[in-house]
């Protein structure tokens, strides 16, 4: 299965993608951090709660939340896109007081 | 919408304080804690995505303390109209004209309304069990009401590394009162109404107990057992909270399904404008710019102001279910806690109890529990007998109690039912007391004037001990049924001739409507 995301060089969205395209998403962390993802929204309405977590893209500018959660603050997780290349779309320090991450998806 | 907008300019332009030129504020400060930008600083050309990584779309509810502290007034005011909105809908339902007329409504509208406010801003939180109604609080919760959250920043569990040393100690602090209704109204329609916090403070309701804790243990997240007993305990993070939180920051930037158009402007001059800033001026730069966004956002969705007090009422709701579930994984727990209690028809108690728990393994699921704890009369007490004379020389210390229980889940073959075995021990020091109240204020057949008076429930002083064994069913998650049986040599307020050991068993049934709600 081809990766539906492209990361965007652009300041407005983070990533662009075919409209239809389904995209399967999940979250790595190093040993010992607990990392997982609770569930992901998109566009308002789409929200899976459980592995894997998928949603397809819809034409526009939509908005993903992903909210992810760890056993210790701090450490460093990976957003990864499961797909034929597996691909890193994201990687950040895993904050607590902010567990949902969000990105501004263009489906075209 | 002009004036809206020339309304927002006047807030910029004289309601935040500004910091001096060239200093990052600390609202910014507190904004970019735990990002982990200090190291994104380093990299002299970063990219749009990192640079979004800081933005309010990946810091949603540090976003919202930074509008709560740099719009103050703004804010304050958009939390105190959702609490009292919500206590006048709920007058509203249950309310009917009453000869007290709309003074009595006012006064019980202000002062919930700072408790509701307070509700509103998670400082408190309320739950109902029957006929009791407590409100509970957190330290840390109601000192930020009442000094403001740039003081004493939220403090969830798993940040305890990176809190301040004040912000750790005040949220091992909490509290609770308990109210118990005192009986039906003639207000037919009450029955069908939720209990606000406002009617505490009418006439159907009374004070029956109060306490406070300190948490005296903490989780520590370097044990590898205490990884395991994470993963385990994940699957209780998927609640109702967590779907609120992500529903409430998706109504802030996302709304109607599309990212909202005033944040994509803002992100096209935001982002150019912070790729390449050096440490310094790029906190203050994104000081700017975030006012900037606040602005615009505001301008633009008249709904602004409410969505960003429930963006952070929904995530302080997910905290605390996150602190519960972090709580209940600890390996050794123990608390102490004192508690007033107000019993009907026996004098004020006061107790002070030390707890502790212990989970060996969570493999096998054992949970061990011990209480210690001492218990006296709040106040002295005129001790009478059951003819009325006085009775002297009575202590207000009333007895110790020492307790222990062993839970243990018995696993899939059983259902998961919980097995326990607990033990009760209770020293009385003196005779128990039952207050009584005199209709002409003297003792009978006396003209002795009492007040604050108890009596004695003669020999009732002496031991007490128990011994139960239990067996908790689950049935469909939400549903349990507990078996026990229970073995007593007494019970409490007993004389010496009553005194017959007790055999009892017990079956009862209940429903969790949390887990029910949750679809658990």
């Amino acid at each position: 299965m081809a990766c539906c995301l492209t990361p965007s060089t652009s300041a407005t969205e983070d990533f662009h993608g075919d409209e239809g395209c389904k995209v399967t998403l999940t979250l790595k962390g190093p040993k010992g951090a607990g990392a997982e993802i609770l569930h992901i929204r998109y566009a308002g309405s789409e929200i899976d709660t459980e592995a894997p977590y998928q949603f397809t893209i819809k034409s526009g500018r939509r908005f993903l939340i992903v909210l992810v959660d760890c056993s210790k603050p701090g450490v460093v997780v990976q957003l990864v896109e499961k797909c034929n290349d597996e691909q890193v779309i994201d990687r950040f320090n895993f904050d607590p007081r902010n567990p949902a991450r969000g990105y501004i998806i263009l489906g075209e | 919408m002009g004036r809206r907008v020339a309304l927002v300019a006047v807030f910029l332009l004289t309601g935040p304080a500004r910091p001096c030129f060239g200093q990052q504020s600390e609202a910014v400060a507190e904004y970019l804690r735990g990002s982990g930008y200090e190291e994104l600083l380093k990299k002299p050309d970063r990219t749009p995505i990192e640079v979004r990584g800081l933005l309010p779309q990946n810091r949603s509810r540090s976003f919202a303390d930074f509008i709560r502290t740099r719009f103050s007034r703004e804010y304050t005011f958009a939390a105190l109209r959702s609490a009292v909105e919500n206590q006048r809908l709920n007058k509203l339902v249950g309310n009917t004209p009453t000869g007290t007329g709309t003074t009595a409504l006012l006064s019980k509208v202000a002062v919930p309304g700072a408790f509701g406010f307070a509700s509103e801003v998670g400082a408190i939180t309320q739950s109902i069990n029957g006929t009791t109604s407590t409100l509970r609080g957190n330290l840390l919760g109601v000192v930020n009401l009442i000094a403001g959250d740039e003081q004493f920043p939220t403090c969830p569990d798993i940040t305890l590394p990176d809190c301040r040393p004040a912000s750790r100690w005040l949220r091992r602090f909490a509290g609770s009162a308990s109210f118990d209704s005192l009986g039906s109204s003639s207000d037919t329609d009450s029955a069908s109404t939720p209990t606000t916090t406002g009617e505490f403070f009418g006439g159907n309701f009374r004070l029956s107990s109060w306490t406070v804790r300190v948490d005296l243990t903490a989780n520590d997240p370097d044990d590898a057992r205490y990884l395991d007993r994470w993963k385990a305990a994940v699957p209780k993070l998927r609640t109702a909270e967590s779907l609120k939180l992500t529903e409430s920051i998706d109504a802030l930037i996302g709304p109607g399904g599309k990212v909202s158009d005033a944040y994509v402007q803002w992100l096209a001059e935001a982002v150019p404008a912070l790729q390449k800033l050096p440490a310094g001026a790029f906190e203050i730069e994104l000081e700017r710019q975030l006012e900037t966004l606040v602005g615009r956002m505001a301008a633009a969705d008249p709904e602004f102001w409410n969505k960003v007090v429930a963006l952070r009422r929904t995530s302080d709701e997910f905290f605390a279910v996150r602190n519960e579930v972090l709580k209940a994984i600890q390996s050794h727990q123990a608390s102490l806690e004192y508690v007033d209690n107000k019993p009907i028809d026996q004098p004020e108690l006061s107790t002070v109890r030390f707890i502790y728990s212990h989970q060996p393994s969570a493999r096998n699921a054992v949970l061990v529990t011990a209480n210690a704890a001492a218990r006296w009369y709040t106040r002295e007490l005129a001790i009478v007998d059951d003819s009325g004379a006085p009775v002297p020389d009575q202590g207000r210390f009333r007895d110790i109690q020492v307790s222990g229980q062993i839970d243990r889940r018995l696993g899939p073959g059983m259902g998961e039912s919980v097995f326990s075995l607990g033990a009760y021990y209770q020293w009385m020091a003196d005779d128990a007391l039952l207050t009584f109240d005199p209709e002409d204020g003297t003792a009978p057949g006396s003209g002795i004037e009492l007040t604050d008076t108890a009596m004695k429930v003669l020999d009732s002083r002496g031991h007490i001990g128990v011994i139960q064994v239990k067996l908790t069913v689950p049935i469909r998650g939400a549903m349990k049924v507990p078996l026990s049986l229970t073995w007593a040599n007494r019970k409490e307020l007993v004389t010496e001739l009553e005194k017959k050991s007790v055999l009892k068993a017990q079956i009862g049934f209940t429903l969790d409507f949390d887990s029910l709600l949750k679809g658990k």
